[in-house]
C-alpha cells in the first residue's frame, strides 16, 4: 500500500467528503466554457479530430473522441518488431521463435511496450515502438485528413517521468498536434462509468492497480503484481504440464516436447478462461484433496502452433483454478506474500480500509473492475464474493491476525460494517432539547444548525447516493471515458503545449502546486486563461 | 524480396537524431560521449525499426539524404476501398468508420473477401424488379472457407446495400431494436450529432446469448454504444445545467439563444463585464453535478442479471467445442471485439486504403505523389533511393557452402551510412540453421563478393569498414578482412541526352554498371 505521491490530494479529499458542500465540479477538471461563450458556429463544427490514445503495457488504443470505442488496439509483440520488408512470416513453414522458459525472469516481457521499472529499460526502443504503432494506426485505421487539433492521452497515474517524456516527445514529433492533454486512467474509468467517486480495480497486464477516486480525485493507490501476466504464466504452466505429461505417456509420436508460450496461453484465456464462485472453489479444493480428478469434465484445447498440432484435454476446473491461483492466491498464506504480491481481494480490502470512512462508504458501493482480465466471465462475481467474505470475517479492522491477543471489540459478522449515513452525525434537534436542561459550555455545545448545510443535505437526500453496501459498477473503459471528456471539451489539468515541450522538455513544468487543483474559475469570458495560464503548465499528478 | 539469405538493409539515420534529442529532454544519466561512440548494431532490437530495404526508401534531392517512412510526413490524397476500388468521398468516411459502405465484406473467420450469393437457383428469369423476384434471399459467402452469413442466421432480402441491411439485423436474424437515443434529459441538443457507421455495426454484447439459449440481448447489457450515448447525454445535461445555474441570466444553452443579440447573451455579457450587476442567485442555487443514477443515464451495475449472464457464458464454454469459441485473431477487428463465440462474429467491412503524398520531414519537399485516380498506379513525383543511392548486393564467391553472414558497412555518402546486414540472430531462418551449407565453419575461410551498383551519372568514392570481430550466434568471433577498403565506382555509362533519360530509364537500370569492389575473406576460428 502506498499513498498517492502528493499529500495535498489527501487533504483535498476531506474537503470533498459528501457531508460538506462542494463546488459543482470539484477538483480535477474545470469545465470548458466554450459551450457557453464560444460562438455558435464553433458548436456546430463537430468534425474536428479529437484523437484519444490510451497507453497500456501491451496495447495502445487509438481512436477518435466522441466514439464509443477505440478504433484499433495496437499490439507490441515480437511480430510487431519485424523489419520493414521482412516477409518471412508469410512463407510456408515459418515459425516464431520458441518461447522462453517459464522459469525465466522476464517471461512475457517481449510482448509488452514498457516495463515500469525504467532502470533497465531501453527508452529509445520504447520510442521506436510507440512511433511505429502510432504511424501504423494512423495509416491503417485513422487516415487523418487534417491534422488533429487536440489529443488526449490516457496514462496510468503512477508513471515514470522518463517514460512520460518519451511518450510526449514521440507523439509531438510523429503527429503534429499542438497540445496534448493527459488524464489518468482511473479517472477516465470513473467517467466512463458515470460515477464521481469509486474504487477502480484495474486488472491489467503487469500489475493490478487499485485506485480510489473521490469526486474525480485520486486519493490512494496500491498495486499488486497479480494481474494478466501472472495469469497467463499460470495458464502456460498448466498447458506445459499437460503437454509434457502427454509426451511422457507416449501418446504423441514426435520426439521433442514443445514448450508453449504466451500466445497459446492467451488463446486459452480468451476461449476458455473463467472463474468459479467462492463456495465452488472452496469445495473443489477440498474435493481435490480427497479424490482424483478423473471424472471431472474436460475441455479440448487444440494447439496448432506445435508441430504436429496437439489436442490437450484439460479439466475445465483446472483452467479456473490456474487463473484463480494467480489472482486470489488461495494456496499461500498472507504472511508469506510480499507487499507487492498480495492477492487482489486483500489489496482491495486494504485500499478501502485506508480510506476515510465517509469516502469508504461511497467507494465501496462503486467498485469498478476493469482491465483486460476483467472480461473473464465470473471474475467480477468472484471478486465481490471474496470481498464480502473478507468484510464479514474481519470487519473493518486493520489488524488481520491478533495472534494470542484479543481484539478490542468483538468482530461483527452480520452488522452493516459502516454506519448508516444518518448515524454519522447526531441530529441537531436532539441536542437542542438536551441543552435546555443543563448548562453546556459553548465550546462543547453542538453548533447551531446551519441552514445552508441543511438545505444542501435536504437536496442531497432527494437523490441519496447508494453507499455502505458492496456493489460493483461496470465501466465503459478508460478509453471511452477519455473519449467523453474529449468530446465534451473538458479541459484537463495537464495540458502540454507542443512548442513549450519541445523547447523545455519536462523540466519546464510549473512547480506550482496550486495548479494541481486545476485552473479554477478565476476569470470568465472567452479565451479564458489564454494569456495568463499559458505561461505555466502543470504536470498535475505526474509531476 | 529480402527473404533470400544474403540481403542488404539500409540504416536511416533519423532514429539517432531523435535519440540524441531525447537525451537532452529527459536528462538521462547517459553521457554524451557514450552516445557518440555507440556504433550501429544491426543485431539490437532497435535496429529493426531503422533498417529498410532500399526499395522502401525515398531520397530527398534537397537534403541529399535518404528518407525512410518515419522521417517523411504524409498527406492523404484519396481514400478508396481495396476490394471494389471505389473512391470514398472524404466527407463521409469518418462517419462510416473508414470502412467501405458498399457491398464489400471480409470473412470474420479467414479474412478473405465475401461474395454476395443468392440462396436460390438463378432459374427464374429476371424481371423488371430484380430485387424482389430474382434470387430470393441473399447471403454473404466466403469462397475460401465456406463460411456464410447463414452460419449466424442472417439473410438479406436484397442484394444491394448489404451494409444497411446488416446494420439492422442482429446475429440470429432478429431485427435490431431501434436505438433509443432519447436521453432522459429534455435537451434536444443533447442528442448525439452524428451516427457513426462503425458504431452502427452492432457489437454483440459480452453476455453471449449463444444460439443454444436465445434470449433477447437487450435483456441484460445495453449495447456499449447505447450506453456511451446515454452517458454522453447525461454529462452534457449535467454540464449545461450546472453551467447555466452559475449565471443568473441564463437558463438554457440552446444554440438559438447563443446568438449575440439574444437577451440571454446580453445578460451574460453584462454579467461578464460588471460583476457588481450580479443579482442574487436564485433560491435554488447551482445544483451540484451528480453522478449517473439510472441506466438511462448510463449507469450499469454488476447485478444478479449480470451474474446469470456470466453463468450462461461459462456453461456455454464448458459444453461447446474448442473451435466454436472465437480466437484471439478473430477478435482483433473492432467489429468483433466483444464476440466470444464464433456465432457472435459479424462480417467485417474492409478498412479503406489511402493514396498518400510524401514530403521530406526536414525541407517539406514532395518526395512522392501518386496520381489522384484510384486505379492508376503511376506517380507524378517519385524520388526513390534506388535511383540515387548505390545499391549493394552480396553474393558468395565460390560455392554455396561458403556463405558468410558478416556485417559489412560502406559509407557511400558522407551524410548517410549504408549498412549491409544479415539475418538477425533472434529470427531463425531455415537457411541459417547450423546444419545448412551457408553456416560458417570453424577455421575455414569463406569468400564473398560485394557488388555495388551506381545509378548516378557521377563516379563515387566508397570506403568500406567492418567490425574487427563478428558478434551474434553465427560466426561469433570470426574475423572479417576487406581486401579493398577504398575504391571508386565509375559513373553510369548511360550517357544519353537529358530528355531521353526518362524514357530509357528502365533500360538503364538493367544494364547498370557493375563493379567488383572487393573480396572479403572471413577466417573462422
Amino acid at each position: 500500500m502506498r499513498a498517492r505521491p502528493s499529500p495535498s490530494q489527501i487533504t483535498a479529499s476531506a474537503l470533498s467528503s459528501p457531508n460538506s458542500p462542494h463546488t459543482p465540479i470539484a477538483g480535477a477538471y474545470s469545465r470548458s466554457l466554450a459551450s457557453l461563450y464560444g460562438s455558435p458556429s464553433s458548436l456546430m463544427h463537430r468534425d474536428e479530430n479529437f484523437l484519444v490514445l490510451e497507453f497500456g503495457s501491451r496495447y495502445l488504443r487509438v481512436g477518435f473522441g466522441g466514439e464509443h470505442a477505440h478504433r484499433v488496439a495496437m499490439t507490441f509483440g515480437p511480430e510487431d518488431e519485424r523489419r520493414v520488408g521482412d516477409f518471412r512470416p508469410w512463407l510456408p513453414g515459418y515459425r516464431e521463435d520458441g518461447p522462453v522458459s517459464l522459469e525465466a525472469q522476464g517471461w512475457g516481457n517481449e510482448y509488452e511496450l514498457w516495463d515500469m521499472d525504467t532502470r533497465e529499460l531501453d527508452l529509445d526502443l520504447v520510442r521506436d515502438k510507440i512511433e511505429r504503432a502510432v504511424r501504423l494506426a494512423e495509416r491503417t485505421n485513422l487516415m487523418l485528413d487534417l491534422l488533429p487539433r487536440k489529443m488526449t492521452v490516457v496514462l496510468p497515474s503512477v508513471f515514470p517521468r522518463p517514460l512520460l517524456s518519451v511518450v510526449l516527445s514521440t507523439l509531438f514529433s510523429s503527429i503534429q498536434v499542438p497540445s496534448i492533454s493527459i488524464i489518468s486512467s482511473s479517472i477516465a474509468t470513473a467517467i466512463g462509468a458515470g460515477v464521481r467517486s469509486c474504487l477502480v480495480v484495474d486488472v491489467g497486464w503487469a500489475e493490478t492497480r487499485i485506485t480510489s477516486v473521490a469526486e474525480y480525485r485520486e486519493i490512494t493507490h496500491s498495486r499488486s503484481v497479480r494481474a494478466g501476466k501472472r495469469v497467463l504464466r499460470e495458464l502456460a504452466k498448466l498447458l506445459n504440464e499437460q503437454v509434457s505429461k502427454r509426451f511422457a505417456d507416449g501418446q504423441s509420436e514426435s520426439g521433442k516436447c514443445p514448450t508453449l508460450g504466451l500466445n497459446e496461453a492467451e488463446e486459452v484465456l480468451y476461449r476458455l478462461g473463467w472463474c468459479r464462485q467462492l463456495a465452488d472453489a472452496r469445495s473443489a479444493s477440498k474435493a481435490n484433496l480427497s479424490n482424483d480428478e478423473t471424472d471431472l469434465p474436460r475441455s479440448d484445447i487444440e494447439i496448432t502452433t506445435t508441430d504436429p498440432p496437439v489436442t490437450l484435454q484439460i479439466p475445465f476446473q483446472d483452467i479456473a483454478a490456474a487463473i484463480e491461483s494467480a489472482l486470489f492466491a488461495h494456496g499461500s498464506a498472507t504472511k508469506d506474500l510480499d507487499d507487492h504480491e498480495q492477492s487482489i481481494q486483500l489489496a482491495i480490502f486494504r485500499s478501502l480500509l485506508a480510506l476515510p470512512i465517509d469516502v469508504r462508504k461511497i467507494c465501496m458501493s462503486r467498485i469498478i473492475v476493469t482491465g483486460g482480465i476483467a472480461n473473464v466471465p465470473g471474475l467480477k462475481r468472484r471478486i465481490k464474493q471474496e470481498l464480502e467474505y473478507l468484510i464479514q470475517t474481519r470487519g473493518w479492522d486493520p489488524v488481520g491476525d491478533y495472534g494470542k491477543g484479543r481484539p478490542r471489540r468483538p468482530r461483527t459478522t452480520n452488522k452493516n460494517p459502516t454506519p448508516s449515513p444518518g448515524a454519522t452525525k447526531p441530529t441537531p434537534t436532539d441536542n437542542d432539547s438536551a441543552s435546555e436542561e443543563e448548562y453546556i459550555p459553548p465550546a462543547h455545545r453542538t453548533p447551531d444548525p446551519d441552514p445552508i448545510a441543511l438545505s444542501i443535505q435536504n437536496r442531497r437526500a432527494a437523490t441519496a447516493p447508494i453507499q455502505g453496501m458492496l456493489r460493483l459498477v461496470e465501466t465503459q473503459g478508460a478509453w471511452s471515458g477519455a473519449s467523453l471528456l474529449a468530446f465534451l471539451r473538458v479541459k484537463g489539468v495537464v495540458e502540454v503545449d507542443r512548442d513549450r515541450f519541445l523547447k523545455e522538455g519536462l523540466a519546464g513544468y510549473a512547480k506550482d502546486k496550486d495548479a494541481d487543483g486545476g485552473p479554477t474559475r478565476k476569470s470568465f469570458g472567452p479565451g479564458i486563461g489564454a494569456a495568463g495560464e499559458r505561461g505555466k503548465w502543470s504536470l498535475g499528478m505526474w509531476a | 524480396m529480402s527473404v533470400s539469405f544474403p540481403y542488404t538493409y539500409y540504416a536511416c539515420s533519423c532514429a539517432d537524431n531523435t535519440s540524441t534529442q531525447e537525451k537532452r529532454v529527459s536528462q538521462e544519466p547517459q553521457s554524451a560521449q557514450d552516445e557518440d561512440e555507440r556504433t550501429f548494431d544491426p543485431r539490437s532490437r532497435r535496429s529493426n525499426f531503422s533498417l529498410y530495404p532500399i526499395e522502401h526508401l525515398l531520397y530527398c534531392t534537397e537534403c541529399h539524404e535518404m528518407r525512410c517512412p518515419r522521417c517523411v510526413t504524409e498527406e492523404v490524397i484519396c481514400w478508396y476501398c481495396p476490394n471494389c476500388l471505389f473512391e470514398a468521398p472524404s466527407s463521409t468516411i469518418k462517419q462510416e468508420g473508414h470502412r467501405c459502405s458498399r457491398n464489400c465484406f471480409n470473412c470474420p473467420i479467414c479474412t478473405s473477401p465475401l461474395s454476395v450469393n443468392s440462396l436460390e437457383q438463378p432459374d427464374p428469369p429476371p424481371d423488371d424488379k430484380p430485387a424482389n423476384k430474382f434470387g430470393g434471399p441473399y447471403i454473404l459467402h466466403c469462397p475460401y472457407c465456406a463460411w456464410s452469413t447463414l452460419d449466424i442466421g442472417i439473410t438479406f432480402p436484397r442484394p444491394s446495400n448489404i451494409t444497411g441491411q446488416l446494420a439492422k439485423t442482429l446475429n440470429g436474424g432478429l431485427p435490431r431494436p431501434p436505438r433509443d437515443r432519447k436521453p432522459s434529459s429534455s435537451l434536444k441538443r443533447s442528442d448525439p450529432p452524428t451516427t457513426h457507421h462503425l458504431d452502427d455495426l452492432p457489437s454483440p454484447t459480452s453476455d453471449t446469448s449463444t444460439s443454444s439459449s436465445p434470449e433477447p440481448p437487450s435483456a441484460r447489457t445495453p449495447d456499449p454504444q447505447d450506453r456511451y450515448h446515454h452517458l454522453l447525454a447525461f454529462y452534457k445535461h449535467q454540464l449545461s445545467t450546472s453551467d447555466a445555474a452559475l449565471l443568473p441570466g441564463t437558463t438554457s444553452t440552446s444554440a438559438s439563444e447563443l446568438g449575440p443579440g439574444s437577451p440571454s447573451s446580453i445578460a451574460r455579457l453584462l454579467h461578464m463585464y460588471g460583476s457588481s450587476i450580479r443579482s442574487r442567485a436564485p433560491e435554488s442555487g447551482p445544483s451540484p453535478m451528480r453522478e449517473a443514477a439510472t441506466p438511462e443515464e448510463g449507469l450499469l451495475i454488476y447485478d444478479a442479471a449480470a451474474e446469470a449472464a456470466d453463468d450462461a457464458t461459462i456453461r456455454a464454454m464448458q459444453t461447446t467445442a474448442w473451435d466454436t469459441h472465437a480466437s484471439v485473431s478473430q477478435r482483433l477487428d473492432a467489429t468483433n471485439r466483444h464476440a466470444r463465440a464464433v456465432d457472435d462474429l459479424r462480417p467485417i467491412s474492409p478498412l479503406l486504403r489511402t493514396k498518400r503524398a510524401k514530403r521530406c520531414g526536414a525541407c517539406r519537399q514532395i518526395l512522392a505523389k501518386p496520381e489522384g485516380k484510384v486505379t492508376s498506379v503511376r506517380s507524378k513525383i517519385k524520388l526513390l533511393a534506388l535511383q540515387n543511392l548505390p545499391k549493394l548486393s552480396i553474393k558468395p564467391l565460390a560455392s554455396p557452402s561458403t556463405m558468410p553472414p558478416p556485417g559489412t558497412s560502406a559509407a557511400g555518402r558522407p551524410t548517410s551510412t549504408l549498412l549491409t546486414t544479415f539475418s538477425s540472430p533472434t529470427l531463425a531462418l531455415p537457411a541459417l540453421s547450423p546444419s545448412s551449407p551457408f553456416a560458417l565453419r570453424p577455421l575455414t575461410t569463406t569468400h564473398y563478393l560485394l557488388t555495388l551498383t551506381n545509378p548516378l551519372y557521377d563516379s563515387i568514392r566508397v570506403h568500406l569498414a567492418a567490425p574487427s570481430a563478428l558478434r551474434g550466434r553465427h560466426g561469433a568471433g570470426s574475423r572479417v578482412t576487406i581486401l579493398c577498403p577504398q575504391f571508386e565506382v565509375g559513373a553510369n555509362t548511360d550517357r544519353r541526352k537529358k530528355g531521353e533519360r526518362e524514357r530509357v530509364e528502365k533500360v538503364r537500370r538493367e544494364e547498370a554498371f557493375w563493379t567488383v569492389l572487393g573480396v572479403g575473406r572471413i577466417v573462422g576460428l
